[in-house]
């Protein structure tokens, strides 16, 4: 056995296939003596009513997430390769677009938790612009809190799709651009004819892998809500981790884990079969 | 063939390395590397403990200490994984709220027998808990929870004689709130993520009441009803800080420190960070009043000490214990923390010179220690679930009687397994 296959048995295999077993077993960890209950595990896990909506909340989250990614991504990618810009105005922008992504998750939400405190700046501007007449609670407030947390994440998050679009973007050769002006094509014809199809196989390469990171998602849902107020913002990640630290049912988070696990393990599926049919 | 041999050798060497490195033992001569979790670095001025550590080692030959150290949520997590896989550090720092679900785990050992061994005193300590008759735990320091007052805000909103009772802080509450200027009361951070303080029940324990009865829960009885309703009426009435269901610990002092609380239920430990970070703010500590005055219990929470079953070096990591808990060393100890010492004749430092510590020392000198949720399994998650049941009552989608069937109800079901 080579040792790279033997390092990656040893740091993702046994773990990987660990966590299965756990979630097979009674207590484990927690008993000295773990049974055998077999899907006993998962049946409690989808009866309970907070993991049905967490999952609920999982999937809200992470579309949202994904798809504003792209959109805003795709928005300020296309704004900073249109030429409209000056060069040193263009080289500006990109670092202030990109410096959400260049801050660790507990600088993102203490960032957001001072403008979005009841008495900070954001709820300040929007009194003073006469928009609401009391404080908003934008984390506190079961109604608004998984929209506040999936606004920062988003806000955190599109740097990345912006920089590999950006990438695609310049690769686009300007021919087609000029040919298809002489042809008549305006700019909705040209962004659909042309820059679409061109930025597929990226956009579809970067909408998976944020598709499986969003999933797993879980240091700014934690550190800005915590999953609450009342499982508002729980998700599956917030809830294995309640189930293994909080309540120490680890067989539970396991099974928990590994719903999680077979979600992203589809999806990577799809990515690798995308990956080699462009190779 | 032979390279492949080569490289097998040399990833064989080179786990060997690593697991050498991470042996208590450092293999020069007979010195014992103890490894010792802990929080505490993170929380006392810098090089207070690496110091306390360096004079263990000198008075000690031939006994090392790694300290470990990261923030107390970080700590908990990584003790419990550790707990799991038997590589707990040799000596934790662990407290009321871990300890019940470590020895349920096995994972660390009885400091009953190593007392013996050692011929240590037990009546030397504050308070020896006991699971089942056995000590897992040695408290070296106790936490605790007074009222801090603002008297800048108290005096402008005419508030001349500090409250006793519910009835007189709701009248103060009132007095003081003025949501045009931020200016609320006082904060309850009632989140799920790291439920820490004693905000709510304070004032169940100010009166002399309890929400366990014999280590089991009580919750509906009238006395937990009129405190639920207390908190309802405080919420309501507009006297807590917007933002309660997810607020921090730490937001809460700010809150207090910005001058936009007029009363805070905090760590002592607060004191100093207070002063340094807003000198001009005049503030003073009393006890959380009583549903009918006289108040007489004080929340606290506790630093406490334990070591691993895994250890090797049992009795050497008691050396260190019972020279953190000497009368000298716990005295230290106690003014580098702002706690108070868990050595019976240890007096801390800071109380001699400081009206406000010496106001502090009072009031929990007159006060009954409360630690109700100290030693209970799933500790944190009996915090959680209480702070949930507050959300849905001050939310109102409960009411006092479903409120307290609910928490009657989850905690029975934790506690009847434990």
């Amino acid at each position: 056995m080579s040792p790279t296959l033997l390092v990656m048995l040893i740091m993702m295999a046994v773990p990987v296939a660990m966590v299965f077993v756990y979630s097979t077993l009674s207590n484990v960890v927690m008993e000295r003596d773990p049974e055998f209950v077999g899907i006993e595990n998962y049946l409690t896990l989808f009866g309970d009513e907070i993991f049905r909506k967490a999952l609920g909340q999982t999937a809200i989250f992470t579309v949202t997430s994904v798809t504003l990614h792209l959109l805003i991504g795709l928005g300020f990618a296309m704004m900073l390769n249109s030429g409209l810009l000056p060069r040193l105005a263009a080289a500006l922008f990109r670092v202030i677009y990109i410096l959400p992504w260049v801050f660790t998750a507990s600088i993102v939400v203490i960032l957001w938790q001072l403008l979005l405190n009841p008495n900070g700046v954001i709820n300040y501007l929007l009194e003073a612009a006469s928009l609401i007449d009391s404080k908003v609670e934008w984390f506190s407030n079961p109604s608004l809190a998984l929209g506040t947390v999936i606004f920062i994440n988003v806000w955190a998050g599109y740097p990345f799709i912006m920089i590999s679009l950006l990438a695609g973007l310049q690769g686009i050769p300007g021919d087609l651009y000029e040919a298809a002006e002489i042809d008549g094509a305006g700019w909705r014809a040209r962004f659909f004819n042309i820059t679409i199809p061109q930025l597929f196989p990226i956009l579809l390469a970067v909408a998976m892998l944020d598709f499986i990171w969003n999933l797993q998602q879980f240091p700014i849902i934690w550190l800005a809500t915590g999953g609450g107020p009342l499982n508002a913002t729980e998700t599956i990640a917030t809830f294995t981790y309640n189930l293994a630290f909080s309540k120490h049912e680890f067989a539970m988070a396991s099974a928990s884990g590994v719903v999680l696990f077979v979600v992203s393990a589809i999806v990577a599926l799809f990515y690798v079969r995308h990956q080699k049919a462009r190779d | 063939m032979h390279r492949r041999l080569v490289a097998t050798a040399a990833v064989g060497a080179a786990a060997a390395l690593v697991l050498a490195g991470c042996s208590s033992d450092d293999g020069s001569g007979d010195t014992v590397t103890l490894d010792f979790s802990q929080w505490w670095e993170v929380e006392l001025s810098e090089g207070v403990m690496r110091g306390l550590m360096d004079r263990f080692e000198e008075e000690h030959p031939g006994i090392e200490v790694n300290l470990i150290s990261n923030p107390y949520s970080a700590t908990v997590d990584l003790q419990t994984a550790a707990a799991a896989t038997g590589t707990l550090a040799d000596i934790v720092a662990i407290n009321g709220a871990s300890v019940y679900d470590l020895q349920d785990q096995g994972a660390i050992t009885d400091l009953s027998a190593l007392m013996d061994d050692a011929g240590f005193d037990p009546a030397e300590l504050v308070s020896n808990d006991q699971i089942d008759g056995v000590t897992y735990m040695v408290r070296a320091l106790n936490f605790a929870y007074p009222l801090y007052y603002n008297t800048d805000l108290l005096d402008a909103a005419g508030v001349t004689e500090l409250p006793t009772t519910w009835a007189e802080f709701d009248e103060a509450a009132a007095a003081v709130t003025d949501p045009s200027s931020n200016v609320y009361a006082w904060s309850l951070p009632i989140n799920v993520q790291s439920p820490a303080g004693f905000d709510s029940q304070s004032w169940l324990w100010s009166s002399g009441n309890r929400m366990l009865d014999d280590r089991q829960p009580n919750f509906e009885t009238p006395e937990v009803a009129d405190w639920l309703t207390f908190l309802q009426g405080q919420y309501d009435g507009g006297y807590v800080t917007p933002g309660a269901f997810t607020q921090q610990e730490q937001q809460k002092v700010e809150e207090f420190t910005a001058g936009r609380n007029a009363f805070l239920i905090g760590s002592l430990a607060h004191v100093q960070g207070i002063r340094e970070a807003n000198p001009d703010l005049n503030f003073s500590i009393g006890s959380v009043p009583a549903q009918d005055g006289e108040p007489s219990g004080i929340a606290g929470a506790s630093w406490g000490l334990g070591i691993a079953e895994n250890s090797e070096h049992k009795e050497e990591a008691w050396q260190l214990i019972e020279w953190l808990m000497s009368e000298d060393v716990n005295s230290e100890l106690a003014t580098e923390a702002t706690g108070f010492p868990g050595n019976a004749s240890s007096v801390p430092g800071f109380v001699d010179g400081d009206p406000l510590y010496e106001l502090a020392f009072e009031v929990y000198s007159s006060s009954e220690f409360v630690t109700e949720l100290e030693g209970l399994p799933q500790a944190l998650d009996l915090n959680r679930n209480l702070n949930e049941n507050l959300v849905r009552l001050l939310q109102g989608e409960a009411s006092v009687e479903q409120t307290q069937a609910s928490l009657q109800e989850y905690w029975t079901g934790v506690l009847s397994d434990g």
